[in-house]
């Protein structure tokens, strides 16, 4: 190995901290037996070195903190069986944006009141609504760029992917609970025709779909643009579906699938979501 | 990365109690995810006093140093599952006290990564008088290095006092290699300028 002058520099700091292997130390002592300069910056961080270590002189351990380490294990230890997922998922709980959870319950309990008064098209009102919802929720559900927490939560032994995973089945599964819950209050309110469960394969498909879609765009492109994508793509569906548009038959037919919760849906739904999360960055916790 | 450093799991193993002297860090970390609190203890055993040493450096306070350690113990015990072996046991363990010194110290924190826009600035040329340093007693310079910021003697204790390399500061403070270079250079900058003054008044 030999390295030039520019290289040595670089490595000088590690060289008087001892850190270098001993094919990189032989290969910066053979340069500075050359190089006058970077044989006075060694001699730089040599003194550096015994300053740093003198202002931080080797301390005793005193007994006191093992044993109260040990103290605390105990106290800690009816916590320490707890199944780390769930753990994780709690931990997720503050972290992800407050406004979330409000906005999407807010929106969506406007819907049901106001189909509920209206007395009429309720199911549709909530079949709208509640994919739009929760993909914009999802959007915002993993965003470094505004995050402050996600900044500690990366510097801990955590994988940023299962960090994610977590954030995307508490959104997820709190925007499932309140589509069924409003989706229940409909029905048993009688003003849509239909059972609780039917109800529910008109929204729950396209809602994996759409948080999928908008999950991969936020992570790619950032959250402005997930909610973007998302909208838009509602939009088109929305425009399609009512009749001012004329459609062929296929057209027709496979709208008619991705408008529903079915095999290929949820199926399409995982693998977006596959690819998305197979996107992150994994060395993201050390970049 | 960790073949280069793999070396330094075993020379420590000689202050660990007698049954784990033959164990590797990992193996240890592997034995405190399941509850074992002796392996936590020759973990203790081999990493307590470089720790306490670094955390000294951060708070200059002996007694909040040793707190931080039980912190930094404790929260080995109940996240040692989690230990990916992305970095070493040790650099794993420096994260998790600059952490808890973090978390108790948000402020200071803030001061802590602010330094990052120093470290975009380019690397000043070396000057021709640089043997000042060596001139200096170490007592003196130790004294100085105090009056450093919390960034640079951050990075100036991992660097000497837990003898971490480029690529695992880099890991313990979630910034990129070529950042630790130039933050260990400014560090460096920063402690010739304090001497400056110095050295005008003797003339």
């Amino acid at each position: 190995m030999k390295l030039d002058h520019a290289e040595t520099r670089e490595q000088l700091a590690a060289f008087a901290a001892g850190t270098l292997s001993a094919e990189e130390r032989a290969a910066v002592a053979a340069h500075l037996r050359e190089c006058a300069v970077c044989a006075r910056e060694a001699a730089e961080w040599a003194s550096i070195r015994g300053a740093v270590r003198q202002a931080a002189p080797e301390a005793i351990l005193r007994p006191h903190v093992l044993s109260n380490i040990h103290a605390r294990i105990a106290t800690a230890e009816t916590h320490f069986n707890a199944p780390v997922l769930w753990q994780l998922l709690l931990a997720q709980v503050p972290l992800v944006r407050r406004q979330i959870w409000t906005a999407s319950a807010l929106v969506l309990t406007l819907g049901v009141g106001v189909t509920l008064a209206l007395r009429y098209g309720a199911d549709a009102f909530l079949v709208l609504l509640a994919p739009l919802v929760a993909a914009i929720g999802i959007a915002f559900i993993y965003s470094p760029e505004n995050d402050a927490p996600l900044e500690i939560t990366l510097a801990t032994p955590t994988s940023p992917r299962l960090i994610l995973l977590a954030r995307l089945t508490l959104v997820f599964g709190y925007n499932f609970l309140l589509g069924l819950l409003c989706s229940t209050l409909i029905a048993l309110n009688g003003h849509a025709m239909v059972a609780v469960q039917l109800l529910l394969m008109q929204w729950l498909g396209p809602m994996l779909l759409l948080s999928a879609i908008s999950l991969a765009a936020s992570l790619r492109l950032g959250s402005t643009a997930g909610v973007g994508i998302a909208v838009t793509l509602w939009g088109v569906r929305v425009m399609m579906t009512s009749s001012a548009v004329q459609l062929n038959l296929a057209m027709q037919q496979s709208l008619a699938v991705l408008n529903s919760t079915n095999v290929f849906t949820v199926v399409l739904a995982a693998l977006i979501l596959l690819v998305a999360v197979g996107w992150l960055p994994n060395q993201e916790q050390f970049a | 990365m960790m073949s280069l450093h793999s070396r330094r799991h075993v020379w420590r193993a000689t202050a660990s109690p007698q049954s784990f002297t033959t164990l590797e860090d990992v193996e240890l970390l592997q034995r405190v995810a399941m509850g074992d609190q002796a392996a936590l203890d020759a973990l203790y055993a081999r990493h307590a006093a470089v720790l306490l040493r670094y955390l000294r450096q951060l708070t200059r306070d002996t007694l909040e140093a040793e707190e931080i350690l039980q912190d930094t113990f404790v929260a080995a015990w109940t996240s040692a599952k989690r230990f990916e072996g992305r970095s070493t046991v040790r650099t794993w363990l420096c994260s998790i006290a600059r952490r808890q010194w973090r978390d108790r110290h948000r402020r200071h924190a803030l001061d802590l990564d602010q330094n990052t826009d120093l470290d975009q600035l380019t690397d000043p040329a070396p000057t021709p008088d640089e043997d000042v340093l060596e001139a200096v007693a170490a007592e003196e310079l130790g004294a100085l290095v105090e009056r450093l910021s919390p960034a640079h003697r951050d990075v100036l204790a991992l660097a000497f006092v837990d003898e971490l390399s480029y690529a695992e500061i880099a890991q313990v403070l979630d910034v990129p290699v070529g950042t630790v270079k130039s933050r260990l250079n400014h560090a460096k900058q920063a402690l010739k300028k304090l001497l400056s003054p110095r050295e005008e008044i003797k003339r």
